[in-house]
């Protein structure tokens, strides 16, 4: 597919626009909890959209963009999460940037539970944010992440577990989810 | 506190943690750009294919004849029953055309699938119905082994012939087969010792005489088998909770012990003929792709043979002379393009491309023998599988065709990892 000079503009592009602006904000809090931070939530989005957007004429039914897109953000995430994990290995005097930045999410007072979801392998988060946060069924999570539906069970099953082993090594936990009634 | 405490809880930690994520909102130009950065890595990659394909691959004929027959090591030379025909016309660039609209019609693949629902495998004999929806199924004795999910993860299922589910234990990742499936390798959870889990190496058909060899992963892990080096050594990946991969070959000289294979993020496939083993070796933040290697581990548990940053190495052939391969870069649907490249230089062989315009993706590539991949491919919302070979050559396997309806995949190859 070719692209348009910059700055051209068509019916196609207007259309994707469209689906940009309408879709970002939900995008980004899907990112955000596959990535636990903004910025590479953001950076998640932007290649998700790049990528569909070279795509975008041939996802021909537009119903099923917004799975096309979750998919694309799964696996792209992978990729980033080891990126991370490559960076936890590394020393440096360098502070990154993005460190200190204070917003709602990021100033420290993470609960034990958000603690908890950030240490689940990257795959088991991807389908705990699906099932629990998007709120899609067993099989609509499969079908994203072209996997079985007993895998989607597995790995749910797998991640309430850990969380209830962790509820009885940190009362804290149990205490949040009675705070949050 | 049971499960639906439990989902409430997570349900309400994710949906307040998500209220009001702000950042900065990402504009159609910052889009476009990083598209158009996408688009000219294909670019550069199809050229690279080119001018690699050009120097071995033309005419495909002589290329597949030169990769075949290695004139410096003739111990590996294979024995071929049917050598693939050159007939495949590559494009200038060197690339063939990747599509699976207006192709030959071949004959049923010789692999194992199993078709919509999840419950009907199809073999080279005829259908069998699975009792359960499973991950990945393999032949096993004079049954069959299957992996399920579970509602306390992943469990190795031992079917009889007639599909009666004669044992479950808790499993590992993957279920590994070696090339001439006469030992499985797999991955069981003791459930005498908390946190241990054990890799197993097994004879696979009745008539092969070996004892089972144990090694022991690290505790707390979740382990993928991923396949066999040779008589006496396996290779499986540890993850730990906090998700930290290690990739293990598991050695077995008189008292069975673990290597650290250093460099990888994770592996995917073995040869016990060749003795490599492949895998992704880091992450470009530049370019948001991965680059990956193989390592022959009896050389170095350090060094690898070969890198490439063009392409993703799945499997090697079953005589260890190629590898298939899916690009760095793969979206949510799978890879636009499917390569095969000669495992001792990392080098495409032949690589299959699309033409402009056409989105297809390859879900999974399994070698159906020793020149010739069978791929679950995807063009538009149909899905088929398909069959090229090392000459260039690509046809449909069979006649099976199923149309993707929200977004599920309808088809897969039973004896591949899903996951």
């Amino acid at each position: 597919m070719g692209l348009d000079a910059p700055g051209a503009t068509s019916a196609r592009d207007a259309e994707f626009e469209q689906y940009m602006a309408a879709r970002q904000p939900s995008l980004l809090r899907t990112a955000y909890l596959l990535t636990g931070d903004r910025h590479s939530a953001e950076d998640l989005v932007q290649t998700a959209l790049a990528k569909l957007y070279l795509s975008w004429d041939k996802v021909q039914r537009r119903e099923l963009v917004d799975g096309y897109v979750r998919r694309i953000m799964v696996n792209e995430n992978n990729s980033l999460w080891r990126r991370a994990w490559k960076r936890k290995e590394v020393t440096t005097d360098t502070i990154p940037d993005y460190v200190g930045v204070a917003d709602h999410h990021d100033h420290g007072e993470r609960s034990a539970l958000w603690e908890f979801v950030q240490t689940l392998p990257r795959k088991q988060r991807a389908v705990v944010v699906l099932r629990y946060y998007e709120d899609l069924s067993e099989a609509e999570v499969a079908d994203i992440l072209g996997i079985s539906v007993g895998t989607v069970k597995s790995q749910s099953s797998r991640a309430l577990a850990a969380l209830r082993q962790r509820v009885h090594t940190q009362p804290m936990l149990s205490r949040e989810g009675e705070e949050g009634r | 506190m049971n499960n639906f405490d439990e989902k409430d809880m997570l349900t309400r930690e994710l949906r307040e943690r998500s209220t009001d994520v702000g950042g900065h909102p990402i504009g159609f130009d910052a889009v476009r750009q990083s598209a158009r950065k996408i688009q000219r890595r294909r670019s550069i990659v199809s050229g690279a294919v080119a001018a690699v394909v050009a120097t071995i691959a033309v005419p495909a004929g002589v290329a597949v004849t030169s990769a075949i027959n290695d004139p410096n090591d003739p111990a590996k030379t294979p024995t071929i029953a049917t050598s693939p025909s050159p007939t495949a016309t590559p494009r200038p660039d060197g690339t063939f055309p990747f599509t699976i609209k207006g192709l030959p019609r071949g004959e049923s693949p010789q692999l194992n699938y199993v078709v919509a629902g999840e419950r009907t495998m199809v073999t080279p004999e005829g259908e069998v119905e699975l009792p359960e929806a499973y991950s990945q199924v393999v032949p096993y004795r004079d049954g069959w082994l299957a992996l399920y999910g579970g509602q306390n993860g992943y469990e190795n299922v031992i079917l009889d012939e007639d599909m009666g589910i004669e044992s479950t234990t808790l499993a590992g990742e993957a279920i590994a087969v070696s090339a001439d499936g006469s030992r499985v390798l797999t991955a069981q959870r003791d459930f005498n010792v908390r946190g241990r889990t054990v890799v197993l190496d097994s004879p696979a058909t009745s008539n092969y005489e070996r004892e089972q060899i144990t090694w022991d992963a690290p505790d707390n892990s979740w382990v993928k088998p991923v396949g066999y080096l040779d008589e006496q050594a396996v290779v499986f990946q540890a993850t730990d909770e906090e998700g930290r991969t290690e990739v293990l070959m598991g050695v077995d000289d008189n008292d069975p012990r673990t290597v650290p294979l250093e460099g990888f993020l994770n592996v995917s496939s073995t040869s016990a003929v060749n003795g490599l083993v492949a895998g992704q070796v880091s992450y470009d933040d530049k370019t948001g792709r991965g680059c990956y290697a193989a390592m022959d581990p009896r050389a170095s548990t350090t060094k690898m043979v070969w890198e490439t940053c063009d392409y993703e190495p799945q499997a090697f052939s079953p005589d260890g002379r190629f590898v298939v391969a899916g690009a760095p870069d793969s979206d949510g649907l799978g890879s636009p393009t499917l390569t095969i490249l000669d495992a001792r230089s990392g080098d495409p062989v032949v690589e299959f491309s699309p033409p402009k315009d056409v989105m297809v993706a390859v879900t999974q590539a399994a070698w159906e023998d020793d020149h010739t991949v069978v791929a679950t491919v995807i063009e538009g919302i149909e899905m088929r599988l398909v069959r090229a070979d090392v000459a260039g050559n690509l046809e449909l396997a069979g006649s099976v065709s199923h149309t993707m309806d929200d977004m599920n995949l309808p088809l897969w190859l039973a004896e591949t990892p899903r996951w």
